[in-house]
């Protein structure tokens, strides 16, 4: 699938971040319980996340999302030319670092992270603007589905965790924007709602 | 001139109390021990006692209202700390039009969390009115490097002090809001931070414990 048709297309987004345990419906998105391992170990069941009151399962649903992330911008950072294939190992390295952190306190609540998937159908992309676009559409998919399921973690400082994560999304998504001569913070709530 | 801290604090205008100094640096050499402060800001001695106000209110606050009521107070400062800035003859005219675009989202941030403080019962604190309201504004806003720390340090401040009260919120919407602000804010960061030539991103975890 073409970047085009897959930011166009509903299916094609849904079933791209439904592999990974995300569903997005419009500009909405949430964690739901089928996790994005490959290996199903680390999986929680098939309920959405709405009735799952775990903190680890939902650690675990933003995990296979920041893995994704990861890919993506492994993915990314190549096909960008100077500074901006700098930012995107930049933030490549921030993503890995939200996996280490998600991982360390999925051990920490006595839960197995899941494992990376081996591979993702990402979209075909042919040119800068391309891969800017792409990397957007996964940062305000992972504000988005953070966001969702800010209350539903019951350990207090986990929520405060997830939200400096979430901003650190938000900035990256400004940096992208700049990068496309968009103006940076579109939006005084960000919702992750592009 | 007094240099505070010469790698980081660096204080412009003369005196200030030293025990508001020092409560201040203490909050500093926190962040310079965990080794997570990246670049220094200059500031007016005068906005060290704002900038300590808006760090220990939500601090100091419990319960969703008094949270609410901080944040309020907060919003209402940074928007018109940013409409005084965009008024400023002596900002370069893109750093005013900054001032505009932000100073509008903190104005709509203040605006959506009064509407979340009325069904709570709880009126709004009073929004500054004269620049002599809001302590350091005036040396900041006459100097181009001076407003940037200024408006740097304020949002720093204002991430440390959402990161803070999502250990306390207990109402889900609100939670929601307030990390949908917390965001905004740390895209108000990337903008200070790149038109001061800064790393717009230093960060994984922004949680507001780091100067930049």
């Amino acid at each position: 699938v073409d970047i085009d048709r897959y930011l166009s297309d509903g299916r094609s987004r849904r079933s791209f971040f439904g592999a990974v345990g995300v569903g997005v419906a419009g500009g909405s998105a949430v964690f739901l319980a089928a996790c994005g391992s490959d290996d199903s170990s680390g999986g929680s069941g098939s309920q959405p996340v709405e009735t799952v009151t775990d903190d680890a399962a939902i650690l675990n649903q933003a995990l296979a999302l920041e893995q994704l992330a990861v890919a993506a911008y492994t993915l990314a950072a190549p096909m960008l030319t100077g500074p901006l294939g700098f930012t995107a190992r930049h933030f490549l390295d921030q993503e890995q670092q939200h996996a280490d952190g998600l991982a360390e306190a999925i051990r920490r609540l006595g839960a197995q992270p899941v494992r990376a998937r081996t591979s993702y159908d990402f979209p075909s992309m042919s040119s800068q603007d391309d891969v800017l676009r792409f990397a957007g559409d996964i940062e305000n998919t992972a504000v988005a589905a953070y966001i969702d399921a800010l209350p539903k973690l019951q350990d207090r400082t986990l929520r405060a965790t997830v939200a400096s994560i979430v901003t650190d999304e938000a900035e990256h998504i400004a940096v992208l924007l700049g990068a496309r001569h968009r103006q940076q913070a579109p939006s005084a709530f960000v919702s992750g709602k592009a | 001139v007094s240099h505070v801290d010469p790698d980081r604090l660096i204080v412009v205008d003369g005196p200030v109390d030293t025990h508001v100094v020092a409560a201040y640096e203490r909050t500093r050499r926190e962040a310079l021990r965990r080794g997570l402060t990246a670049g220094g800001a200059v500031l007016a001695a005068t906005s060290i006692p704002l900038l300590l106000k808006v760090r220990n209110a939500f601090a100091e606050a419990e319960g969703d209202k008094k949270i609410l009521k901080a944040a309020i107070a907060l919003e209402q400062t940074a928007a018109f700390a940013y409409t005084t800035a965009s008024e400023s003859p002596a900002l370069h005219i893109a750093t005013r039009r900054i001032a505009v675009h932000i100073g509008d989202q903190e104005q709509e941030h203040a605006a959506g969390l009064i509407a979340a403080l009325e069904p709570l019962g709880g009126g709004a604190p009073e929004a500054p009115v004269n620049i002599s309201d809001v302590a350091g504004l005036q040396d900041a806003a006459d100097d181009q490097r001076r407003m940037l720390g200024f408006a740097l340090e304020l949002e720093t401040m204002a991430v440390a002090a959402y990161y803070d009260a999502h250990r306390k919120l207990d109402d889900p919407e609100l939670l929601q809001t307030s990390a949908q602000i917390m965001a905004n804010e740390g895209q108000h960061l990337v903008i200070l931070r790149q038109a001061a030539g800064r790393e717009p991103v230093p960060n994984a975890f922004e949680t507001g414990r780091t100067a930049g």
